[in-house]
């Protein structure tokens, strides 16, 4: 691996003309890394083994031993710190999964304890936003950071979301989706100041982006002005696309053309927020993002079909109306760009 | 198009860069420098993925609107005048696929609109004949067409279509005509029929006459495990005398998956398999007690199983992956 990455520095280094030096000591021996990240499969077969396995585990024990609320409170600890342990302790996929498992029976068995003894739900996701926030940043893997920002975002969404008002789910959805922005666009930042964090960086990536589209369509059935929720990820889509046309001379009416077409969809918020996350991820060339941008796109725009208060006749006419503008655009880019 | 979509790698890729970062002095401008020359996306690919968007985006809402102008049955509108407006569109998929035959991926998805829009021309004739409520005679007569444009374009999303008519017609037809058999029935003939798609398949890459994406076998395999798996164990809940034959069905399928994958190292099959039969064990296991401790017992059996497999897997994945870092 050492001598891989030292002529890749050197290849960089003559490019550039830097003087990139790689650490030797910091390096793990044998191979490691790249090649050896386990295949999708076996992380979904690791990860449905250790879930369901782990949880299966806690309510047998449940039945066998019928456990009261002090026993909760005392086996959600213990579970919580067996699993930090086998995080630490272990480097296998599977057991880091059945330690994420541990985690969290033990969270919600110190949970239920907890809701039992104090009443309070608000105290509780306080509780688990600053436990998510040292599962990121404490453990290792990438199946814990996910688990990690999960918990954080999750908690912070029940807080935002909890008392119904609209204020709630627009603050929640507005700074995820700043966040997102800064997060894609600084990356460089992000990376080299968390160098030790730096295979989370994709697990964090992709739950943001999991958090704001489930956030986005949760919103729906709220009392929330829906089309306030699409003037975030409208304003950092425009952002983006300012940054990218810098040094361009027709800078300023592709940035004007691009506002007034992106403005309509400021009411189907669902639509514009994976347009922004599909730009974004293929600006960074994330292959999991863009897949998750695509998903949501496809989602999105069936579901703002499917809710339109018009008829099929008028839906259907609309739907071909977008479809030839598209493919009217499609055919401009295409003429000019080969032009 | 699709060839400018994605960043090739030159010096480093995404995954080297952190490598980098972590192990080496490099600093914030360095990173950043690294990221933009190397990784993100260049002003050649922002015009095909602006263009690939746009056109799919454009078919497929297009196509979509058209299904549900047909579906609403405007009764203001003559029969013949839907009749030509459906085959009007046809024609202008299909010529302009033609037209623009030298551009392949916009050629292949403009016949994709075609296949989509004869799916809407029957559905129309039911509605103007009324040929009756049976949907497996819809499906199949799409399928027939549909099979006919995919055969000569050997595009992959194509090719789903058909497999997915197939599946729609085969369990249309047991649903509504053949009420004789029992769902494990049904899952035993969707079985054997999307097995039989997949082998056909992996064979004709095998040969190397056609060109089939790897992307492509996969989800049809993930298909065929899914169909034996609920299979499987929708008999074992529900006592079908189907079980035995379905258990065949899934052991022909498992070891050709077995042999596939050791042909062309491909440990995604073999993971499928593994999970599919936990999930089948499994469910042997929950049917035969609900007890306390034999729900101790599951748990237990899961945690040894899956990690025996993954261990067997990812040792079998280095040995087949040998590492470009010793």
């Amino acid at each position: 691996m050492y001598q891989y990455l030292s002529n890749v520095a050197e290849a960089l280094n003559q490019k550039n003309n830097w003087g990139i030096h790689i650490f030797q000591d910091t390096m793990p021996t044998g191979a490691t890394s790249n090649t050896d990240k386990a295949p999708i499969i076996i992380r979904i077969l690791s990860i449905f083994g250790g879930f369901v396995g782990a949880i299966l585990l806690a309510v047998s024990l449940n039945l066998i031993f019928q456990f009261s609320t002090a026993s909760h409170f005392v086996l959600g600890i213990l579970f919580f710190i067996g699993g930090l342990y086998i995080n630490k302790k272990v480097e296998t996929l599977f057991l880091d999964t059945m330690g994420l498992a541990l985690i969290f029976i033990g969270l919600f068995m110190f949970g239920y304890s907890f809701l039992d003894w104090f009443d309070s739900d608000i105290l509780l996701s306080i509780v688990y936003f600053i436990l998510g926030l040292f599962i990121l940043y404490f453990l290792d893997g990438i199946v814990m950071a996910f688990a990690g920002i999960g918990l954080m975002l999750g908690t912070f969404a029940y807080l935002c979301f909890e008392n119904s008002t609209s204020f709630g789910p627009i603050l929640f959805t507005g700074l995820l989706t700043i966040s997102l922005y800064i997060f894609i666009e600084k990356e460089y930042r992000a990376l080299s100041q968390y160098r030790q964090h730096i295979h989370k960086y994709s697990a964090v990536l992709v739950c943001m982006i999991l958090a704001m589209f489930v956030s986005m369509y949760v919103s729906r059935y709220m009392d929330v002005d829906y089309w306030v929720l699409g003037i975030a990820p409208y304003m950092c889509l425009l952002l983006f696309i300012q940054n990218r046309l810098t040094n361009n001379p027709l800078a300023n009416q592709y940035f004007y053309m691009a506002s007034i077409i992106l403005l309509p969809l400021v009411g189907a918020p669902g639509i514009i927020a994976s347009i922004f996350v599909l730009v974004m991820s293929y600006h960074i060339q994330h292959t999991l993002a863009i897949g998750l941008g695509i998903l949501g796109l496809i989602f999105f725009i069936g579901d703002f079909y499917f809710n339109l208060q018009f008829s099929l006749l008028i839906k259907s006419l609309l739907l071909m109306a977008s479809g030839a503008m598209l493919l009217g655009m499609f055919a401009m880019t295409r003429s000019r760009w080969s032009s | 198009m699709l060839n400018h979509l994605f960043r090739k790698k030159d010096i480093v890729n995404r995954d080297d860069v952190h490598l980098l970062i972590k192990h080496s002095d490099m600093t914030d401008l360095q990173v950043s420098d690294t990221l933009h020359d190397e990784v993100y996306a260049q002003k050649t690919h922002w015009s095909s993925f602006t263009q690939l968007l746009l056109m799919m985006l454009g078919i497929g809402l297009f196509v979509a609107g058209v299904i549900f102008f047909f579906a609403f049955n405007w009764h203001g509108l003559h029969k013949y005048l839907k009749f030509g407006i459906i085959i009007g569109l046809i024609i202008a998929f299909v010529y302009s696929a033609y037209h623009w035959r030298e551009h392949t991926l916009l050629s292949h998805c403009l016949l994709t609109g075609a296949v989509m829009s004869i799916g809407a021309l029957w559905a129309v004739f039911g509605q103007v004949y009324q040929t009756g409520a049976n949907a497996y005679s819809f499906f199949g007569a799409w399928l027939l067409f549909a099979m006919a444009i995919a055969l000569v374009t050997k595009f992959e999303p194509l090719w789903l279509i058909v497999v997915g008519l197939v599946n729609a017609t085969v369990g249309f037809y047991l649903n509504e005509v053949d009420l004789s058999l029992t769902s494990g029935n049904i899952f035993s003939l969707l079985m054997g029929i999307n097995a039989l798609m997949w082998l056909v398949m992996a064979l004709m890459r095998h040969s190397g006459k056609v060109n089939v994406a790897s992307w492509f076998l996969d989800v049809l395999f993930l298909l065929v495990c899914f169909l034996t798996t609920i299979g499987i164990c929708t008999c074992i809940f529900s006592n079908d005398a189907a079980l035995w034959i379905n258990i065949i069905i899934g052991l022909v399928v498992a070891g050709l998956g077995y042999t596939v994958a050791f042909r062309e190292k491909r440990i995604y099959n073999l993971g499928l398999i593994a999970l599919s039969s936990v999930i089948i064990l499994t469910c042997a296991l929950i049917d035969f007690s609900y007890e306390e401790f034999n729900i101790l017992f599951i748990s237990l059996f899961i945690i040894a199983s899956v990690s025996l497999a993954s261990y067997l897997l990812i040792t079998l994945h280095k040995q087949w992956h040998v590492s470009i870092f010793k």
